[in-house]
């Protein structure tokens, strides 16, 4: 077996969790726009902010969306956390 | 503390490190042989021969064999043996063994054999060097070369100041078995010699080479690592030399794909267990054992479907491939 080095494996830890969140938030999108069409920027974008639990709660509400204003409404309920000056 | 077992399920860290520094590994250990070889005209690992010529007689299960054919200065052609053994073999016949692996190899190249043993364990009077027998007026009488890492305890200094990837290695393993119920100093140790590593001047590729094997030898516990890790892509950022923090983008990279595929198939699973309850452990293995573009699908199909049978319907179309699953 091929020894994986610590730091290999924190890489592959990060672009696991950095993939799982986009791989969700784009699938999303995907059914999002099955339902209701092509969507609004701000919307796409916020999606694609969300972090992965809110994109799990979103996904498991899906259903019951039925019509734009509903997703725009879980979204105000859902807004993104405040922008951190300190990060670049 | 680390663990030992898990370690010792890899012990290609120090086969990869004797493929990649060879030369350097007989310039280090065996100084007089390595000033006959002809090194410009190359040399040619036959460790696939070897593997089938010893198959049943393996030397011991710790332990790395490389069979090498080379030139002498003088022109004259042979193969080279080195054998490495990281555990001490105290209750078997070692030497015997040695001098059967010696005759097959001869047997089979019909070419003269040098034999090189490099002794990686942590008995100080363990030393095999020769086998004889005398019997009826046959007599035999096999020696072969022998280096003893624990010997090197005492030039410290000398493998500090050297530039041979060997001498580094030869302190990361003495690191390893001196640390090895210390973690803080283990955890120093390891800096210490890592930073070395940039100061020394060696290439890129003897960095990393190093670096890999070093990491596996001085492994740490987990938050330790993390501290360690930390403190060597803080250096390299501030040295503006990113060898080893190349190794993490690869990671990266590897794992994103990994990721995306969770999130995928995270997805998929959401939905169908909102839809239909519960799933069964079958149809979920099935699912994650879907490739990333039919996870996709799946799940924009289920948009459409009425019923648990249109899930079984579309599986049974869509069967999973075992190379793909990624466990969460």
């Amino acid at each position: 077996m091929q020894y994986v080095t610590s730091i290999e494996r924190r890489g592959i830890e990060k672009g696991r969790t950095e993939g799982r969140t986009e791989g969700s938030a784009e699938l999303l999108l995907r059914l999002l726009r099955q339902r209701f069409g092509a969507l609004e920027e701000a919307a796409q974008k916020h999606v694609r902010a969300l972090p992965l639990e809110k994109l799990e709660a979103l996904s498991d509400v899906l259903f019951s969306l039925t019509t734009p204003s509903d997703l725009e409404a879980w979204l105000q309920q859902h807004p993104l956390p405040a922008p951190n000056s300190m990060a670049n | 503390m680390p663990n030992v077992n898990e370690q010792a399920d890899y012990d290609s860290p120090w086969k990869d490190i004797l493929d990649l520094f060879f030369e350097d590994a007989v310039a280090f250990f065996f100084p007089s042989a390595h000033a006959q070889i002809d090194w410009a005209r190359g040399y040619e690992f036959l460790d696939k021969e070897l593997q089938k010529i010893t198959a049943d007689a393996a030397l011991g299960r710790r332990a790395v064999d490389k069979l090498v054919k080379v030139w002498l200065k003088s022109g004259q052609e042979l193969c080279v043996l080195l054998h490495l053994e990281v555990q001490s073999q105290r209750e078997t016949d070692f030497a015997t063994r040695v001098y059967v692996y010696h005759f097959r190899i001869f047997d089979r190249f019909n070419a003269p054999v040098a034999t090189f043993v490099i002794l990686a364990d942590e008995e100080q009077n363990w030393r095999p060097a020769e086998y004889q027998t005398a019997l009826l007026g046959t007599k035999l009488q096999f020696e072969f070369s022998t280096a003893k890492l624990l010997d090197y305890a005492d030039r410290w200094d000398e493998l500090e100041q050297s530039r041979n990837p060997f001498a580094v290695v030869v302190q990361a393993h003495l690191t390893a078995l001196r640390t090895r119920n210390n973690p803080q100093d283990r955890l120093q140790s390891k800096w210490q010699l890592t930073r070395r590593l940039y100061e020394r001047g060696f290439s890129k590729r003897e960095v990393i080479g190093l670096y890999r094997f070093l990491d596996w030898v001085i492994n740490l516990p987990t938050d330790l690592a993390a501290e360690y890790d930390n403190q060597l892509t803080a250096y390299e950022e501030e040295q503006k030399m990113k060898y080893v923090t190349s190794i993490e983008r690869r990671g990266i990279e590897k794992g994103t794909q990994q990721g995306l595929k969770l999130g995928v198939v995270g997805t998929a699973l959401r939905q169908l267990q909102q839809r239909f309850g519960m799933l069964d452990e079958a149809i979920k293995a099935h699912i994650r054992a879907l490739p990333l573009e039919q996870a996709e699908e799946l799940t924009v199909a289920v948009l459409d479907f009425k019923a648990p049978a249109d899930l079984t319907a579309w599986l049974q179309q869509h069967p999973a491939s075992a190379e793909v699953a990624v466990s969460p």
